[in-house]
């Protein structure tokens, strides 16, 4: 009976654990499996080919420039998701009328389907502001944005903050509401201006919820997929092909599969490796209340 | 007491999981064991899947597919259509899960090595295929066998505006110059000459393609992709083909760049644009868009004057190798040949047929897919002829090209892909 007691909790852990083994472990091995293979995704047989795929990958010029283009968007996407929602949550905080009408507007975004989003942007840049550039009579704009190659970029950005700061301003919200008012009674009677107020009292609590939204946006921007191949297809040319539509693009439309997965092993290692260098250099700024 | 509903609760939180887990499968399994009830009463009910990959033909198939319900009772064939059925079919086949019948596209390279893996059911000889003009079961045989039931085919050439033609009093051009005066004039009238869509990379990659067999002829334009000599930098072919490219750059909407397929059909739908360089299957598309001028097809002007037509075979079938019920399956695949099907598929989807004695009524691209008999005036694509997949990377480098004017890149990209 007693022996029951003591290992009880790790049998309620089976099932997330059975979930995590049959939906993360399992292919996560099997994909390592495939990467060391030369199987195309249509034959019934491969052969196993060792690293060798990994040498091809360092030698691919495709390779290069996607994850150019990748940390260029992530960092983009890192940067202004911080910032502007940081912004966006500061004044939803201030608003005293209409406050959860404000909140609410804010927060539809998220709701969508990363795909629905980029469907209907797809249509408003292909047609909307075309109509809108032809009005005013600028030539840029009178074109599809998304098939521009200095435009692209900023294009695919500009959709996935639309949607992607949704989350992040909630979760900076009610960060700001954990900071406690004596604290900032305090200061300003200590004679701290605004902005002092805002750096070293209110900043400090915003650290575990920034470390939070840093990785989320991280992830998000390293592993860009959904809009891209909605919007401009990686194009144009390959200006805009993400590492994540890489991988798809490799094992899908080139039947190089086992090439795909060696891909995406490494986009794994690298996501793990950016994760964890960010964790342990902000979990040192956190505040301990 | 209290241990005993932990294990209770314990137990039952992981059998939740399992059996959402297997949902999916446990469904399947269900369908199955009907079917095997209804098997084992009097009437023998069998059940098949055709895997239809043209979403073109999904109405026309359904109604096929009532006529042959009535003449075999016991045969119940269920049509399968869905979004990206490339990759769903390779999938499934991936997954030992193949459906009975699947329609694909046998003069690719992907259909070849998936039948060289014995995916497919080896039909040579067969009773199948004895209504399809054999001239057609040529071109997609692998290692000598029949492993698909062609049915219609496809042909590429440039859709034209005949009303505007002849009120602007253009006759229609035979020469690679007189596509230039015909394109010039048309630019002088106010209109656009070609309505392309360079943002989707397939339309690029289809043109492109039927640009090259034209300007150097197919043998030439096969042999440079097969020579690992023939450096694309150097080589006459590609800069005859980067001449023509720019031109219809040139000549095309201010935006082909920002331009969808269905972008370009509006335009040249609505008039705005005077022609449209498509495959035969964007006639659907044209008609949906509202078209209202009477247009026709002309090849891919040539220096000769004699345009040849690129084409391949368009709706085919395969049945599995693994199918439960091959004789249904071929019993279906054969109704499909028969003379009544196969003209009722040609009098509604327009396509040329490949069965003996059948031919579709399509004034539209009548100019065009006559040519398909004519010795000399067909040839295939040139990609079946490629590794798998080269022929999305070829659209997406060629448009890339038509986007961005990097002359180096394409090239350099050619010479590393075909392994100069």
């Amino acid at each position: 009976m007693k022996t029951i007691n003591r290992y009880a909790h790790y049998l309620f852990t089976l099932p997330a654990l059975l979930l995590y083994a049959v939906f993360f472990l399992y292919p996560m091995v099997n994909g390592f499996l495939y990467s060391l293979s030369d199987w195309d995704g249509l034959s019934k047989t491969s052969h196993f080919i060792g690293v060798d795929n990994y040498v091809r990958l360092a030698q691919d010029d495709r390779i290069l420039n996607s994850l150019g283009f990748t940390f260029k968007y992530a960092f983009g996407l890192i940067v202004l998701t911080v910032v502007l929602a940081v912004l966006i949550a500061v004044l939803l905080n201030r608003v005293r009328r209409f406050q959860s009408f404000y909140r609410t507007t804010y927060f539809i975004p998220a709701v969508l389907s990363m795909i629905t989003v980029g469907l209907i942007f797809n249509q408003l840049f292909s047609q909307a502001l075309p109509a809108f550039g032809k009005a005013i009579g600028s030539d840029v704009l009178s074109r599809n944005l998304l098939s521009n190659p200095d435009w692209a970029f900023f294009g695919l950005l500009f959709v996935s903050l639309w949607q992607g700061l949704a989350i992040p301003t909630l979760l900076f919200l009610a960060a700001l509401q954990s900071v406690p008012k004596d604290l900032i009674e305090a200061a300003s009677l200590d004679g701290a201006t605004p902005w002092q107020r805002f750096r070293s009292v209110v900043i400090p609590f915003l650290i575990p919820t920034l470390n939070i939204v840093v990785i989320l946006s991280a992830k998000s921007g390293l592993t860009a997929f959904d809009y891209i191949m909605a919007m401009t297809g990686g194009g144009p040319g390959r200006k805009t092909e993400s590492v994540g539509l890489l991988v798809y693009n490799f094992a899908f439309q080139e039947f190089k599969f086992s090439y795909a997965s060696s891909l995406a092993i490494i986009l794994f290692v690298i996501i793990a490796i950016v994760s964890i260098v960010q964790i342990r250099s902000m979990s040192r700024l956190e505040v301990n209340a | 007491m209290k241990n005993k509903k932990l294990w209770i609760i314990s137990v039952l939180a992981l059998v939740l999981v399992v059996a959402g887990c297997g949902g999916k499968s446990s469904g399947g399994n269900a369908g199955e064991a009907q079917g095997a009830n209804q098997g084992a009463g009097k009437e023998e009910q069998v059940t098949i899947e055709i895997f239809n990959q043209k979403s073109e033909v999904k109405d026309y198939l359904n109604q096929i597919i009532q006529n042959f319900e009535t003449e075999n009772p016991n045969i119940k064939v269920n049509q399968v259509q869905v979004p990206d059925s490339r990759k769903v079919l390779y999938n499934r086949l991936a997954s030992n899960d193949a459906p009975d019948i699947m329609s694909i596209f046998p003069n690719e390279s992907d259909f070849r090595t998936q039948a060289g893996s014995d995916f497919f059911m080896d039909l040579t000889g067969s009773d199948v295929l004895a209504n399809i003009n054999p001239q057609f079961l040529e071109g997609v045989k692998v290692d000598g066998k029949d492993y698909s039931a062609p049915l219609t085919m496809n042909a590429y050439g440039i859709f034209y505006n005949a009303a505007k033609f002849n009120e602007l009093g253009l006759k229609v051009p035979t020469t690679w110059a007189e596509l230039e005066q015909t394109a010039a004039a048309i630019k002088e009238k106010g209109s656009i000459p070609f309505a392309t869509s360079f943002k989707a990379s397939w339309s690029v990659g289809h043109l492109t393609e039927a640009l090259l067999t034209n300007a150097v002829g197919y043998e030439t334009a096969d042999k440079f992709f097969q020579d690992p000599a023939a450096k694309a930098d150097s080589d006459p072919s590609i800069q005859k083909l980067l001449a023509q490219m720019d031109f219809i750059g040139a000549n095309s909407q201010l935006d082909a760049a920002g331009a969808d397929y269905p972008d370009a059909v509006n335009l040249f739908a609505t008039g705005q644009a005077l022609m449209l360089p498509q495959g035969i299957w964007a006639v659907p598309v044209i008609e949906q868009a509202g078209m209202e001028d009477e247009y026709k097809m002309f090849p891919i002007p040539n220096d000769s004057g004699n345009g040849v037509v690129v084409g391949g075979i368009d709706y085919a079938l395969a049945i599995s190798a693994n199918t439960k019920h091959p004789e249904e399956a071929q019993k279906f695949v054969k109704f499909m040949t028969e003379q009544q099907t196969a003209q009722f598929l040609a009098d509604n989807e327009k396509s040329p047929s490949t069965i003996t004695g059948i031919k579709a009524d399509a004034p539209q691209t009548e100019d065009v897919t006559k040519l398909l008999s004519e010795e000399g005036r067909f040839y295939p694509w040139l990609h079946f002829n490629w590794k798998a997949g080269l022929d999305s990377s070829w659209g997406t480098e060629t448009s890339a090209y038509l986007i961005l004017n990097d002359k180096n890149a394409l090239l350099k990209w050619i010479n590393q892909e075909f392994g100069k």
